[in-house]
């Protein structure tokens, strides 16, 4: 059930109805199970996964629970015979202990997911690595369909599994509200990736109808279609007209594609999140924020926190610190003072973990070569942004360049672009070579005259499309810019005269009507993330 | 409570304000095909005033004339016809139409039955009839079968045509966009004829035996008898009908036949040697293209069906009953329009 889809709409309007009419006290009930129904609709085989990971999560974290409350008894009693290096000792034994239950939950829910994305992957490149060997052994290769929101899924409960090993926060005892967290059917598509402490009040508690919220939440969800059905697929067209025959358009066309591309995929993931903010506004639920204008990002590390923010916060929160914070990390570090000195030996325990976990970004898209190039991509231009910080800080201050100005903001920005454009070729590409192959392209066949020439008209769509996308694109991008400078526009809008809103309103849905990209004559995409 | 009620007024007010700009724009936007129109303008016609109904696809469509009939033999008639109908269609609007008018005769044409209909391909015709259409049971099945067969069509966009016609935005100039509402009552009375004369020649051996072997469609066939049924149900007379078609074949006018004799039904073919020689049908004059009577022919082929529906169903003659008036008032109309050319 496609979140743009009037199957969609009719399914939310009941389940905002039935959850406002149902009891404050069993309201989370309602909404269990209209989480359950919409998953139903992506076909009931897949249950099975979802179900292990509840019940795993689930026993795991009440096991958790248990020790952990057993161990602040038995601690209580025992901390005055203790020592410093006893109550040490003591907290090193139970954190193995806890290890013991974590570890495995994190391996098996891990492992279902590396199973059903990867193990084609793994099993084709072994194959072709035995071949090159001679060896006389073929692996199978099973392709799985992947069941929807795997990957989010996952994460989140996982997130909240590490949570209650390190005591951030108590294990839900109720298997029922465990299984509405994990499956809040808004953030199980493409996220946001939730955090239990954020959303468990809010799911759990029951409430009340505000008409407020409500109103914002069909706004956001209308900001959303827009920003899917108006621009993103109508970009879609154009996107794929270039990279399905790459090798018949020069390195201009290559690059207006890989830039529209950019748009698209915004486009299409953050409406997607928008609707699912939005939707879940409705049950008075407020999601995590998981964009912030990216594209206004002055540098990679900028771009990575404004884009898919959850996704990387929690890499950040729990691999990036794990890592970097490990004995393993801290002795990396002292060795590379003593070899490489103190400037990088110092930041090894931190470019390290930045590049693990750009890698694991990278395959968390999927299971190709380009999703890890892309990742390589992302951490080599982040390493050699830390390494080079410096340097290049004392070569703008000998140039004399005024850094507190709005060109050399633009000029980030503008650079900024460019490279995460060149790393969403990589993904888009149908391979790694054929995305080095356009770059090459954009390189060698250079001519931006065919753009002057009717050139944009042969790449999909006509004028009139080409139009409405730019005006779209730059209603997206006053408000991103009105966003930047601080200005919330729902809330400035609801300011405003009845009349003005109104219009503003009926043009927004109109619009959406009129020159969304929906329909037989159009090829309606799906969420490109969805995938993911 | 008292709290939320200009909550409630305001959204109202809101959806009331959206229901109307979206009501016209569906107007703006949509295909005026003149069959939707006709269609349409069905509802128009007062309860029970109808005497004859036909069904039926374009042949019908350009080939026979209701006022003619009603101009000569003084009973009524509609046509809901429309291009390459579709079997489910036809009996979506029988059914319908019924729920409306108790005609005394209903005429189907049936060239449709050895035809296997494809609603991905036919998208086009299936909505310039059903755009016509209220929305009713009968509307709702045929586009749960149109949907199931093709996915990429939705329920939403036969309710709504809003939804299906949105990207017409680009072909049409908007100094131009004007809102063209539903015919809402039709001098025609379903009829849409063709003045063009384009001149035909027989294929050598029409209608002659070729061994040719024909097969009903499965699915057009189990309409047809869905569509006798009911009209036997309902105590209606029922004709087949077959009009002037090039491509017509004595094999398939035969298996017309049986099928008519098996329902114990009249089945009129317009393409026999004798009814063509009764009729006094020029090839060279009286067609539009090989498949459709231009307005000459619908005159000749309403002349004869007309003559025979009143004699043998002993139809009444409304001319001189102040209930008909305004179909009094169609009829000069018509004439006039006829005229014209």
């Amino acid at each position: 059930m496609a979140f743009t889809s009037m199957q969609f709409v009719m399914f939310l309007v009941l389940a905002v109805a039935l959850y406002y009419i149902t009891p404050k006290r069993y309201r989370w009930v309602t909404l269990l199970v209209v989480n359950y129904v919409f998953y139903y609709f992506t076909g009931i085989k897949y249950f099975i996964y979802l179900f292990a990971t509840t019940i795993s999560t689930y026993i795991a974290t009440i096991k958790l629970g248990n020790m952990i409350e057993q161990n602040k008894v038995a601690f209580q009693a025992a901390k005055a015979e203790l020592d410093r290096d006893a109550k040490k000792a003591w907290k090193a034994n139970f954190t193995k202990r806890k290890r013991r239950v974590l570890i495995p939950t994190l391996l098996f829910n891990f492992g279902i997911l590396a199973v059903l994305k990867y193990s084609a992957f793994v099993s084709e490149n072994l194959n072709l690595l035995l071949e090159k060997l001679s060896a006389p052994i073929e692996l199978p290769v099973f392709h799985f369909l992947l069941p929807l929101g795997i990957s989010f899924y996952t994460f989140q409960t996982m997130g909240y599994l590490i949570d209650v090993y390190r005591e951030k926060v108590t294990p839900e005892r109720n298997i029922g509200r465990l299984a509405l967290f994990i499956s809040f059917f808004p953030t199980i598509v493409q996220g946001p990736i939730g955090r239990f402490s954020a959303l468990s009040t809010q799911l759990f508690v029951g409430n009340d109808f505000s008409y407020q919220k409500a109103k914002f939440g069909v706004q956001l969800m209308l900001w959303g279609a827009f920003k899917k059905l108006v621009i993103a697929d109508r970009a879609g067209v154009l996107v794929d007209t270039v990279f399905a025959s790459y090798d018949t358009y020069g390195g201009t066309y290559i690059a207006v594609a890989a830039l529209v591309y950019c748009i698209q995929l915004y486009g299409d993931f953050s409406g997607g999140i928008d609707i699912a903010t939005g939707a879940a506004q409705l049950f008075g639920i407020d999601l995590e924020k998981n964009f912030e204008r990216p594209y206004l990002a002055t540098s990679i590390p900028d771009f990575w926190r404004r884009w898919h923010i959850t996704l990387g916060a929690w890499f950040r929160d729990y691999v990036f610190y794990p890592l970097s914070l490990s004995k393993f990390f801290t002795k990396v570090g002292k060795k590379g003072r003593q070899v490489f000195g103190n400037y990088i030996g110092k930041l090894l325990p931190v470019l390290i973990p930045q590049f693990i976990i750009f890698f694991l970004i990278g395959i968390w898209h999927g299971a190709e070569w380009k999703y890890i190039a892309f990742g390589f991509y992302n951490g080599t231009l982040i390493v050699l942004g830390i390494l080079f910080e410096q340097p290049l800080q004392n070569l703008v201050q000998k140039l004399k360049i005024n850094t507190a100005c709005f060109s050399w903001h633009l000029f980030q920005i503008l650079r900024t672009l460019v490279l995460v454009t060149l790393g969403k070729i990589i993904t888009r590409a149908p391979s790694f070579g054929v995305s080095v192959a356009m770059m090459h392209s954009m390189v060698v066949q250079w001519d931006t005259d065919v753009l002057f020439h009717g050139g944009l008209l042969q790449l999909g769509l006509d004028v009139q499309d080409l139009c409405v996308l730019v005006f779209a694109c730059l209603v997206l991008l006053c408000v991103s810019i009105l966003q930047e400078c601080g200005i919330q526009v729902r809330e400035t809008l609801a300011k405003q005269n009845l009349y003005f809103r109104w219009v503003i309103y009926l043009s927004a849905v109109f619009s959406l009507i009129l020159f969304g990209v929906y329909g037989l004559n159009y090829n309606a995409a799906d969420f490109i993330y969805r995938g993911f | 409570m008292k709290k939320q009620i200009p909550i409630i007024l305001r959204c109202s007010a809101f959806c009331l304000i959206f229901c109307l700009l979206f009501g016209q724009l569906t107007q703006m936007y949509r295909r005026n095909d003149d069959e939707t129109n006709e269609i349409h303008a069905f509802y128009d016609e007062p309860k029970d005033s109808i005497d004859v109904l036909c069904i039926g696809s374009s042949p019908l469509l350009r080939g026979v004339s209701p006022m003619l009939m009603y101009q000569e033999h003084g009973f009524t008639s509609y046509m809901r016809a429309s291009a390459l109908q579709a079997p489910s269609v036809s009996y979506g609007l029988l059914a319908e139409s019924l729920e409306y008018q108790t005609p005394q005769v209903v005429v189907l044409l049936c060239d449709n039955l050895f035809f296997a209909y494809d609603y991905v391909e036919q998208e086009g015709d299936m909505r310039r009839a059903m755009d016509g259409m209220r929305f009713s049971s009968y509307k709702w099945n045929i586009i749960q079968e149109v949907t199931a067969a093709d996915e990429r069509q939705t329920a939403l966009s036969y309710i709504f045509p809003l939804f299906r016609y949105h990207e017409r935005w680009k072909e049409i100039n908007p100094a131009e966009l004007e809102a063209q509402p539903l015919l809402k009552h039709s001098y025609n009375k379903g009829q849409v004829y063709l003045r063009a004369i384009s001149p035909q020649s027989y294929p050598e051996g029409f209608m002659e035996p070729t061994g040719e072997v024909v097969q009903y469609d499965e699915n057009a066939l189990y309409y047809t008898e869905k569509s006798i049924a009911l009209c036997q149900e309902k105590g209606i007379d029922v004709v087949l009908l077959h009009l002037p078609k090039m491509s017509w074949s004595y094999e398939k006018s035969q298996a017309m036949q049986a099928l008519a004799d098996q329902y114990d039904i009249p089945y009129l073919d317009f393409d026999t040697e004798q009814m063509r020689n009764e009729i006094g049908l020029h090839p060279e004059l009286d067609y539009f293209d090989q498949g459709h009577m231009n307005l000459d022919g619908s005159v000749k082929v309403s002349d004869w069906l007309g003559d025979y529906l009143a004699k043998t169903y002993a139809l009444p003659n409304h001319r001189e009953d102040p209930a008909y008036a305004q179909w009094e008032t169609d009829l000069q109309q018509y004439l006039a329009k006829m005229e014209e050319s």
